[in-house]
């Protein structure tokens, strides 16, 4: 029954309201794999960002499972319901050896040929600034040097609805993918390049970041 | 369905021929040049499908669906230049109120209120945005903050629902419908808009206002105007009320006005450093980039064909 009102939800909600009520303009979509395991890698501004992912990542969208903190996705009954069944995350306990509940967690999803969607920077901060990147995806990457991680760019979703606001305001959603990035040998060199892949598509948003506040 | 008339009808299905016809063309100068590069000018043909797929979709369905394509097209031009302009995070509920504005003033065109369509944006527009900005607290850039928003919804809002106002203009029953005139407007600035660009490629030489936009011409301009006021000259007498001197003259309004709109739109992209203001559109850019020449043309042609079609006899 979830199976069918998540497609329900998906197409006659999700889909409309972000392409129509949004509008995102989309580079790289040739990037995105058809099928799983992959892991997406994603900068994090605002609870849209993942609405995003799905209504524009084609067919893989049924295998996308986010990672997500369990105190605060599971912080309610009625949190917990929707996540679980809707959002599909990949809890993460933070108090206790969250790097290891992070591996095992995303192993799982992985070996089942499932999408692993991280959000490096860990939490959404301020709006449309990008934070320094943990590390956890590099690990997850050595692990698995043959699955192909996926960076995605997205800006204008934390002007839309930033951290702390519960009326969204439309604004054109601007997303890079970009091409996979390889497993090279080295964490940092990794990171480093996630975080360049950022950087770059940051500068090519048509509008001047600068004068946001 | 009955809604559109016999000579909309006819309008419609020779803008549908015109069409057929133009891609056809495309079609074979590609095939018979494999070596140049068509992609723009197909992306464009493929625009200007859905352009005219949704206009007459919406014109066969009736008033409320064409109000309701107008107010979308409102809504996506106020979202992509709030998307362009700098916007600061506190003025978030400031942006809210213009939206809300968008269905509040097709709700008056959908009931013909003239008066209150008139007011909403210059009156009770501008109040609800300076009471709401004066609200945030924050007096750095207050003018320019307020002067951008302000502006665009009036060139967003304002300006294309005097396009829909066209459809209730008439009193229903004539030979002269709404949807004749909503196609007279959108015929006359777009065909203006192709015309001025296929005059200005072809015999363009001496430029108009380079630091503007470099591609706007004298022979594009004139020649453009020429072929719209002819344009306009042969279809006003059968699709609006005016006569053809008054349609010729509306012709030359929809040239200038839209000349002038087109630059508008051009200035705002030279001032913020940017070529498209989106891509929703491929091969013309954003949606702005296709209602530019709206901006200032839509209220002009709508006030004269009001002016002097429907006040005359009052």
């Amino acid at each position: 029954m979830h199976g069918f009102l998540r497609k329900v939800l998906y197409y006659a909600m999700l889909k409309p309201v972000i392409f129509l009520g949004f509008g995102v303009w989309v580079r790289g979509r040739e990037n995105f794999p058809a099928d799983g395991p992959a892991i997406f890698c994603v900068n994090h501004n605002s609870h849209l960002d993942l609405m995003v992912l799905l209504a524009i990542c084609g067919p893989v969208h049924r295998k996308v499972r986010p990672v997500a903190a369990a105190d605060y996705f599971y912080a309610n009954p009625f949190l917990r319901f929707i996540s679980n069944h809707y959002l599909r995350i990949i809890p993460i306990d933070r108090t206790r050896n969250p790097l290891q509940a992070f591996l095992d967690g995303c192993s799982r999803e992985l070996d089942a040929g499932n999408v692993v969607l991280i959000f490096p920077e860990g939490t959404r901060g301020e709006p449309e600034q990008i934070q320094e990147l943990k590390g956890g995806t590099a690990c997850l990457a050595q692990g698995y040097p043959d699955i192909p991680v996926v960076p995605v760019f997205l800006y204008g979703t934390g002007r839309t609805l930033p951290r702390g606001a519960w009326l969204p305001v439309p604004f054109r959603i601007d997303a890079f993918v970009g091409k996979p990035i390889e497993w090279k040998g080295n964490r940092e060199g990794f990171m480093a390049e996630i975080m360049e892949f950022f950087e770059k598509s940051g500068q090519q948003v048509t509008r001047p970041i600068a004068t946001l506040k | 369905m009955f809604e559109l008339g016999l000579r909309a009808g006819i309008v419609m299905a020779g803008v549908w021929g015109f069409l057929v016809a133009a891609t056809w063309i495309v079609n074979r100068k590609k095939t018979a040049d494999p070596e140049r590069d068509f992609t723009e000018l197909s992306q464009r043909m493929t625009s200007w499908w859905v352009i005219i797929g949704l206009l007459s979709v919406g014109l066969i369905l009736g008033k409320m669906a064409t109000i309701v394509l107008f107010a979308f097209v409102s809504y996506l031009a106020l979202k992509e230049y709030l998307t362009i302009i700098p916007t600061q995070m506190q003025d978030r509920i400031v942006l809210f109120w213009a939206y809300i504005l968008i269905p509040l003033q097709y709700v008056f065109v959908y009931h013909g209120d003239f008066e209150m369509f008139l007011v909403l944006i210059p009156v009770y527009g501008l109040a609800v945005i300076a009471m709401s900005m004066i609200i945030t607290g924050v007096t750095d850039g207050y003018i320019s903050r307020i002067g951008t928003i302000y502006w665009g919804l009036m060139m967003t809002v304002f300006s294309i629902s005097h396009l829909a106002y066209l459809y209730v203009l008439p009193e229903p029953g004539g030979p002269v419908t709404g949807a004749g005139l909503v196609l007279y407007a959108v015929l006359l600035t777009q065909f203006n808009d192709v015309s001025q660009y296929i005059w200005g490629k072809s015999f363009g030489r001496r430029k108009i206002i380079p630091s503007v936009s470099p591609g706007k011409t004298w022979a594009g301009f004139l020649g453009g105007m020429g072929t719209t006021v002819v344009l306009a000259g042969l279809l006003g007498p059968w699709l609006t009320p005016l006569s053809m001197p008054l349609a010729a003259l509306s012709g030359l309004l929809v040239s200038v006005a839209g000349f002038f709109g087109d630059l508008n739109m051009s200035c705002v992209k030279r001032d913020l450093c940017i070529k498209d203001t989106g891509a929703m559109l491929p091969g013309h850019g954003g949606i702005l980039d296709r209602v530019d020449s709206l901006t200032l043309a839509a209220p002009l042609l709508c006030h004269f064909i009001r002016f002097f079609g429907y006040l005359g006899d009052r």
